[in-house]
């Protein structure tokens, strides 16, 4: 299993990746998208085929509501379908899943 | 996954030693919703998952404090972590002036902007390699060498 951490402009997501290409994504913090882009591409380019994304506790309301409004309405996030896991200690839990992990043009 | 408690807990005492940087970069994190400065953490290969993320309560409530609109549901964690480490750089009083107002609500609302926008360019990008793999199919007559959603990255 490979784990790391990706870094950008003082945001973090940690990334672990399962021999069979499974990967997790766990949000440290996110300052730009960037970070998001480079945690993705990382992970496909090390061998990630699908994965999952977990937000854990959101405590910025309009984000939350945007996950929110995704996971009723099955609304995509880069083609990852976004589920709602209840609320935690600080604030509501997603995760997003995909079945064909993205990558993403740069640039 | 450890709890909230649990975390803040354990991360604490390396919370109370940081000391301020004056040349700390500030930033507005999307999933807390608040403005967070790159001294009030230690490094990241210091850090398990959970554990950042047990302060977005505090940088939350941090942030209502500088709309003027403090958010109650956090108060009790914020009181919590001065309990708990009251020497952090991110309780100092001049990072909860209403003077980081604008930034809050500007940085806000373009990384929110920014999130969502994303998604857009990678809809474009699928739609892009799935036009290319169509008419590379028509025209040869054979399957794509391109794999259907994929780009070099």
């Amino acid at each position: 299993m490979q784990i790391f951490n990706v870094v950008h402009n003082d945001g973090a997501i940690q990334v672990r990746i399962e021999e069979d290409g499974f990967a997790t994504l766990d949000v440290h913090n996110i300052n730009d998208d960037e970070v998001v882009v480079r945690a993705i591409n990382q992970a496909y380019r090390r061998g990630a085929r699908r994965g999952t994304m977990f937000t854990r506790d959101v405590t910025d309301e309009q984000i939350g509501k945007m996950h929110m409004m995704r996971s009723v309405t099955g609304t995509t996030w880069l083609d990852g379908k976004v589920t709602y896991l209840g609320e935690g200690e600080l604030g509501p839990l997603f995760r997003i899943d995909w079945d064909e992990f993205p990558a993403i043009t740069e640039g | 996954m450890a709890d909230a408690n649990e975390a803040i807990e354990r991360i604490a005492p390396k919370l109370n030693q940081l000391q301020k940087d004056p040349n700390a970069r500030v930033h507005y994190e999307l999933m807390s919703g608040g403005l967070v400065w790159s001294d009030e953490l230690p490094p990241w290969d210091e850090l398990e998952p959970g554990d950042s993320n047990c302060l977005r309560g505090i940088w939350r409530f941090r942030s209502s404090l500088i709309l003027g609109i403090p958010e109650e549901k956090h108060r009790r964690r914020w009181e919590q972590g001065q309990k708990l480490f009251p020497n952090w750089p991110g309780f100092l009083p001049e990072r909860q002036s209403s003077s980081w107002r604008q930034q809050v609500i500007e940085q806000g609302a373009k990384l929110l902007a920014d999130w969502e926008a994303l998604d857009e360019r990678y809809r474009r990008q699928r739609l892009q390699t799935k036009t290319q793999s169509a008419a590379a199919n028509g025209s040869c007559g054979g399957p794509s060498p391109v794999v259907e959603g994929r780009s070099t990255v």
